[in-house]
């Protein structure tokens, strides 16, 4: 994007005023000690820092029920969809937010266009936040999906030591500042910004050991690693690291009827390839039964299938997964999350020797 | 149905302002009993509750037999019974093999029925000493151990929960008249927990009772509304499809909680089922509750 | 922007069942007069709305566009509804979705078609497809097994199959009933292969049934000759949407909805957590 102007900004509460006008606006609020992704108001305090918070904001594009349509039956069927046509801000979306979202798109789109994400989607205004810290969970630097968004922004937010900087990125943001009459950034500025920046990256020390490109041959020579044994024998399969996940999308549909009014709704829900029902099919049969099968499919998915899928990485370094599992094991000596990559891949490159004679713990596997 | 008019001695359902629709004829309905066993009745009371609910309830189902809401006496044949709370005499053993001929669908209403539920805490300790505990003269009384009711016959359906959900009691009444099969989950708690935006209270809350939370094997269906308040789960719902119960304990004594502590977050609600005795008698020394599970 | 997942109604304009558990539907969609354009081995996502969605394949010719056929085993909530239709009810149909069987390579090939219970169902089009455009086609052997005789499905048909020049029919069943006249084989499908006239060296074989099953047909048929990459099989997972989106049906890094679910022998190996080409 040649057009982008850069602006300076005092504090944010006249953007998100802005913002504010036209758009059902979201941010990660404080919620219970962490982050959550919530709606905000003019009195509002969005964290503009590295939130890794609860759900990302997937959950505003693609909702955890979604109403697919309503029908009402007897002789035949009439079907009702549902009118999305609210305009969304998604205010101070993270980099790898930002690029999980550059992922999603490239799912929901393709040949069948799901049109309930599109419509959405079409109507986000995207005021991303560079992030000046890194959060200890997140490894963004490995993918270079962060700490700098680089381009599929409308705004983008970089903190300075005395207010903000502003760039914007596409005619819709633009439009939104506008109004606002913003002086422009200086060169000075801009060189704060890279310094920041750099410095940002050159303090995020978690690091995926195998370069990206490499990680599809590494794990694909690893499928049958005696490491992926005590990793999966230590997951619950609870689904967290999935729903988490910025860039999961797996949902189920189920049908909602009250009969006797002979009306009702298809819906859909979230659901988690690590969860024992996702694949089972009828009479009770599971290509993947296995905890260890579902625990590698998710890690390969997100490591390298999706890449393989979608040209874009399918992760994004978030952190969210390591955050929210509530399996903590204990590994190389210290006590690391079960659904960290960074430490899945980090098991899988010991040599398989080393696993020699580890029994298997009698995990429960149905 | 006649819960319009309530009996002088039942709640006073007024509020709910119950309508049936005219258009539904009782014929299509489906004829309903509920009986109780070993519990607190709080599920049936949990049911009366359920009041924005109420008018379809009663659009699909005929309550033939109800005792909390209705004075009748159980007489005209019934499609479907609930049968709330566990099994603990001989007259219940023979009940329930009475009420599984008739029904065509059988559920068991709430974690009593389900794996035995609070009563079945007692399970894990001798009658005798039960009864000392309870009674002043232990000869006055003769108690037996509590079972769920599938030991004995064989169940359609589990609500389960202390007490029931009531957003999984409608999908099991609308799926029972709409004939299909309900959607009970069989994933954790903790995936309802994340799909509500909570923040984990089981990393969160290190080292107090408040955060032992036993939503990572618990099954899921109430919405988790105990984590949605920032209260642990206790597992009142009974292990999930796939529980990884050995990780559980490992995860409860890394984080500092004592052999009894775990024990009794184990065996409050659901002890009776393998995976939960599984993680009771882990640290706990015993191998197994003394009244062990077998097959009717 | 159409909406995919909207169905659109089709009337049951036929019913015949095929054995206790197994009826074929015939299909017309009500509001568009229009067909449906398919490729055999494609698959449909049927409604009943408030019962719920799953993917069945079409069975019926692609040459017969106005109306189609659904195959359908009892199984489930969904499978046993549709049981309890009869002639003018409505169900929601969209698709048709997948790749279908690679028809175009095999004009003028020899085809093995090899399938196990209600695994005919997505090689019926193909081999009506043949029957009506007989000379783009090969020898043609039909190899089927099934549990017991009365498993087997569209046995009305199977005079027309046999009267099809240079195309064969050859069933199997594991047990017969006492009391039950059969005159055919008995034992495991990959036992038909051996009645199998077909030089395997430059022939097709295409195969459905559980994946166990065609695990062994596989090897069977490698053993024979047949080139790895000549033999395709229909696999069957889990689906919800048929069109990429809900990530139910994945093998690996493949959508069995939009890149199966008909696959290559090769394809197939290179996909972890399937029983075809497990090693045991
Ligand atoms: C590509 C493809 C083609 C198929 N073609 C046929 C066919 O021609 N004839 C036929 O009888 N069956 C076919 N099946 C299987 C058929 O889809 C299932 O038997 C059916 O969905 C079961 O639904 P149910 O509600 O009756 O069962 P339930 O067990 O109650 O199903 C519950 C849920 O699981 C899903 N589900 C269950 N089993 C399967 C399955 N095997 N595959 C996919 N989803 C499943 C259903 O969609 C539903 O959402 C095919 C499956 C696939 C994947
Ligand atoms: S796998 Fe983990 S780190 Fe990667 S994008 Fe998903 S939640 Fe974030
Ligand atoms: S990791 Fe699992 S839940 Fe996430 S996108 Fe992949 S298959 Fe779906
Ligand atoms: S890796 Fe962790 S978050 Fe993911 S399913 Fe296993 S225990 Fe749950
Ligand atoms: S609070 Fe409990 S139920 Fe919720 S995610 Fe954490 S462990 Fe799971
Ligand atoms: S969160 Fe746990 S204890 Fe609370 S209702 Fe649900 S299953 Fe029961
Ligand atoms: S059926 Fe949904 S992704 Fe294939």
């Amino acid at each position: 994007m040649k057009s982008k102007s850069a602006l300076r900004l005092e504090n944010l509460d006249i953007l998100i005023e802005a913002v504010l006008q036209k758009h059902l606006t979201y941010g990660p609020l404080a919620k219970d000690g962490e982050y959550a992704w919530q709606k905000i108001d003019p009195k509002s305090n969005p964290y503009m820092g590295c939130a890794v918070t609860m759900l990302p904001a997937k959950h505003i594009l693609q909702p955890v029920w979604q109403d697919i349509y309503s029908f009402k039956f007897g002789n035949g069927f009439q079907i009702k969809e549902p009118e999305l046509a609210e305009k969304i801000a998604l205010f101070g979306i993270s980099p790898c937010d930002v690029n999980s979202i550059l992922a999603l798109d490239r799912v929901f789109g393709g040949r069948l266009i799901d049109p309930y994400y599109w419509k959405r989607r079409e109507n986000t205004l995207i005021v991303a936040a560079n992030c000046t810290e890194v959060a200890g969970e997140s490894f963004c630097t490995s993918w270079d999906t962060g700490p700098e968004l680089y381009s599929n922004y409308d705004l983008l937010i970089t903190e300075l030591s005395d207010g903000y900087l502003l760039e914007v990125g596409s005619p819709k943001g633009e439009d939104v500042v506008a109004v606002l009459n913003l002086p422009k950034a200086t060169q000075d500025h801009l060189n704060e910004k890279a310094v920041r920046l750099n410095a940002a990256r050159a303090a995020t020390k978690k690091k995926l050991p195998v370069a990206p490109d490499d990680l599809h041959r590494f794990l694909k020579e690893r499928f049958n690693h005696p490491a992926w044994v005590p990793n999966s024998d230590a997951c619950f399969s609870c689904g967290n690291c999935t729903i988490a996940c910025p860039t999961c999308y797996c949902f189920d549909i189920r049908d909602e009827v009250m009969p006797s009014r002979s009306i009702g709704v298809r819906r859909s829900e979230w659901d988690s390839c690590q969860l024992l029902e996702f694949a089972e099919v009828g009479f009770h049969a599971n290509f993947r039964r296995l905890r260890i099968d579902r625990f590698k499919h998710r890690t390969i998915h997100k490591l390298s299938w999706m890449k393989q899928q979608y040209g874009l990485t399918g992760c994004v370094g978030c952190g969210r997964c390591v955050r929210w599992c509530p399996s903590w094991p204990e590994r190389r000596g210290r006590i690391t999350s079960l659904a960290d990559p960074v430490e899945i891949v980090t098991d899988l490159m010991e040599p398989s020797e080393r696993y020699e004679g580890i029994e298997r713990p009698g995990g429960v596997i149905a | 149905m006649n819960l319009k008019k309530p009996p002088a001695r039942t709640l006073d359902l007024k509020r709910t302002e119950v309508k049936l629709t005219a258009s539904v004829n009782s014929n299509d309905k489906v004829k309903t009993a509920l009986f109780k066993f070993t519990c607190c009745a709080g599920c049936q009371f949990a049911l009366l509750y359920f009041f924005h609910q109420l008018p379809e309830t009663l659009e699909l189902l005929d309550f033939v037999y109800f005792k909390m809401a209705m004075r009748k006496e159980l007489e005209e044949p019934y499609e479907l019974a609930f049968v709330e709370g566990g099994v603990s005499t001989p007259e219940h053993i023979e009940q329930l093999k009475a009420i599984r001929s008739q029904a065509k669908v059988l559920v068991a209403f709430g974690a009593c029925a389900a794996h035995g539920g609070i009563p079945s805490i007692k399970n894990w300790q001798t009658e005798r000493a039960v009864e000392e505990n309870v009674y002043p003269d232990p000869l006055l009384v003769s108690s037996i151990k509590v079972s769920p009711i599938d030991e004995f016959v064989k169940v359609d359906y589990h609500l389960r929960g202390c007490p029931i959900d009531e957003v999984e009691f409608m999908e099991l009444i609308r799926s029972v008249a709409a004939d299909k099969s309900p959607y009970i989950r069989g994933h954790p708690v903790c995936v309802e927990c994340k799909l509500r935006n909570n923040i984990c209270i089981l990393l969160m809350r290190e080292g107090v009772q408040e955060g032992m939370c036993l939503g990572p094997v618990t099954r899921a269906g109430c919405r988790a509304v105990c984590t949605s308040n920032m209260r642990a789960c206790f597992g009142c719902r009974g292990p999930m499809s796939n529980s990884n119960i050995p990780e559980m304990v490992r995860t409860f004594m890394g984080k500092g909680f004592s052999a009894k502590d775990i024990e009794m977050r184990f065996t409050e609600y659901a002890g009776l089922s393998a995976e939960f005795s599984e993680g009771a008698r882990a640290y706990y020394g015993r191998k197994t509750p003394y009244y062990h599970r077998k097959a009717a | 922007m159409k909406n995919p997942y909207i169905v659109e109604p089709a009337v049951i304009t036929g019913i015949r069942q095929e054995t206790a558990e197994t009826k074929t539907y015939t299909l017309e969609f009500i509001e568009q007069k229009r067909g449906l354009e398919f490729i055999p081995g494609q698959f449909n996502m049927i409604s009943l709305l408030g019962i719920g969605e799953g993917p069945f394949s079409i069975t019926s010719s692609p040459l017969q566009r106005n109306k189609f056929e659904h195959t359908i085993r009892l199984v489930g909530s969904l499978t046993k509804a549709l049981d309890r239709l009869s002639i003018g009810s409505t169900v929601g149909v969209r698709g048709p979705y997948g790749n279908g069987w690679p028809v175009d390579s095999v004009k003028n090939k020899d085809i093995v078609i090899v399938a196990g219970g209600v695994g005919l169902a997505p090689l019926r089009g193909l081999i009506n497809l043949v029957a009506e455009q007989r000379d783009d086609f090969g020898e043609i052997e039909i190899m089927y097994g099934s549990r017991k005789p009365d498993n087997l499905i569209f046995t009305s048909e199977y005079g027309n199959w046999r009267a099809v020049p240079n195309m064969r029919l050859f069933l199997t069943v594991d047990e017969v009933p006492k009391g039950i006249e059969w005159p055919y084989e008995q034992g495991v499908v990959t036992n038909l292969l051996g009645f199998s006239r077909i030089d395997p060296s430059n022939a097709f074989a295409f195969m459905c049934g559980p994946e166990i099953m065609m695990r062994f047909i596989a090897r069977s048929l490698i053993i024979r000759g047949f080139a790895e990459k000549n033999i395709f099989a229909s696999l069957e997972r889990r689906m919800e949407c048929g069109m990429a989106k809900c990530g139910r049906c994945m093998i690996g890094p493949k959508y069995v909805c939009i890149d199966g679910p008909v696959f290559s022998y090769p394809e197939v190996k290179a996909l972890p957590h399937n029983l075809l080409t497990a090693i045991s």
